[in-house]
């Protein structure tokens, strides 16, 4: 494995930082100062850098982003998301970079640079996106194999008990942040900024209150689970879906962060992560993992173990 | 918090009930401001009346260890800790005098005496 982890942690980083800092590198004299680096819905240019600072900024972000690579190699833990996240930012920087030296590529100023369209920004993102998934797959192969489960909780749910469980976790930072990100679109739309500017604070500001709390409650017929102050969205796991439960440490960077990660359908694995320590992990039907962070969880899997034993 | 009943067991439901939350604010599962789920939904959790539900919290908040207010639902009251390990106690207490025959009258003398 050790030809994945230099394609991985070597190879393929050294090759878009050489491909951001090439593209400005060969064109130095060629292009407008500043250069064009922001365009409007309408795809005509609408923001501009000192040509300076655009590279500092591309070749940065490409370096920065293959350091990440580099040290998810080393790790032992979330290899993959941490190198797929690293990958997904160093290809949408190299090819934004790309697409913004072409496009101002011989203008006279950067108002005369070329538009760019959304579809062109969506295929720099799908094309980054892609790296990124493949990166992911291939760095799964380098996760440590699964430890066989030796202990399965169990609270000893006698034959004429039934029980619920429920528990809340929350995380005060999130919600700061959650807060700010608010107070940042207020102040946007009381300056005047764009109305998208304003909106993208806003739904930026709900997404994250709702990551920052998690309400979980686990009766004889499911694993329930509530986002947000209001417990909405809701998520639903049926105990029939459930192989076991155990008990584990969450270390969010290994999921590649917080908040709702992965995907159950697609990539047969997700875990709901509010903050970081003790956490629930759950061995679903079809190879499928869920990891949900939640207080009290050896209580949560002894009684879903418990439970599920009944059921069969 | 967990909430285990056992149907077969000889006291009533509503007093396992009460007597599963009691615990779990003693032993500090739940804090002060909690809320507790609403009656109807863990009522059918517990596959039991939502009436029995409804008369556990309604012993609970006599005791003063939850608040019942309209439209916020049952929460742990914030002097639910410390009172409920106290009331846990007294109704050991209750049940040992009964079990020997001491009546109620004179349980309350001894504890005005020793107090």
């Amino acid at each position: 494995m050790r030809s994945t982890r230099f394609w991985l942690g070597v190879v393929v980083p050294v090759a878009w930082v050489v491909i951001s800092v090439a593209a400005f590198g060969a064109t130095w004299s060629r292009l407008p100062d500043p250069l064009a680096t922001h365009w409007g819905m309408s795809g005509a240019p609408n923001g501009a850098m000192p040509r300076i600072t655009a590279f500092a900024l591309f070749g940065g972000a490409s370096l920065l982003a293959a350091i990440a690579a580099r040290v998810a190699m080393s790790r032992d833990h979330g290899i993959a998301q941490l190198v797929g996240g690293a990958t997904f930012t160093g290809l949408l920087f190299a090819s934004f970079g790309v697409v913004t030296v072409l496009v101002n590529l011989d203008a006279a100023s950067w108002q005369d640079a070329h538009r760019v369209g959304v579809p062109l920004a969506l295929a720099c993102t799908a094309l980054a996106g892609f790296g990124g998934a493949l990166a992911t797959r291939l760095a799964r192969a380098l996760e440590p194999a699964r430890v066989a489960v030796t202990s399965r909780p169990s609270i000893g749910l006698g034959a004429t008990e039934r029980a619920v469980w429920s528990a809340s976790t929350k995380n005060g930072a999130l919600l700061f942040v959650a807060f700010l990100v608010a107070v940042a679109g207020v102040v946007t739309w009381s300056t005047g900024g764009s109305w998208y500017g304003v909106a993208g604070c806003l739904v930026s500001a709900l997404l994250v209150t709702a990551l920052a709390e998690v309400h979980a409650r686990v009766d004889d017929r499911a694993l329930s689970l509530g986002f947000g102050p209001l417990g909405f969205p809701r998520m639903r796991v049926a105990l029939d879906r459930i192989v076991h439960a155990e008990i584990t440490t969450v270390h969010p960077m290994s999921h590649g962060g917080w908040g709702y990660r992965g995907s159950l359908t697609i990539l047969g694995r997700a875990a709901v992560v509010v903050r970081g320590g003790e956490g629930l992990k759950l061995e679903l039907r079809d190879n499928k993992t869920l990891t949900i962070t939640i207080d009290d969880a050896a209580t949560a899997a002894g009684l879903i173990n418990d439970l599920v034993a009944r059921r069969r | 918090m967990l909430i285990r009943i056992d149907a077969a067991a000889i006291s009533d439901l509503h007093e396992q009930i009460a007597a599963q939350v009691r615990r779990a604010i003693s032993d500090g599962k739940v804090t002060p401001g909690e809320q507790l789920p609403p009656a109807r939904e863990l009522a059918a959790s517990l596959d039991v009346n939502m009436h029995t539900v409804l008369r556990a919290y309604a012993a609970l908040r006599d005791e003063g260890l939850v608040e019942m207010r309209r439209g916020r639902g049952v929460t742990i009251a914030s002097a639910g800790t410390s009172r409920s390990r106290v009331v846990e106690l007294a109704r050991e207490l209750i049940a040992e005098a009964r079990r020997h025959g001491m009546p109620l009258k004179e349980l309350k003398k001894l504890l005005e005496e020793l107090s």
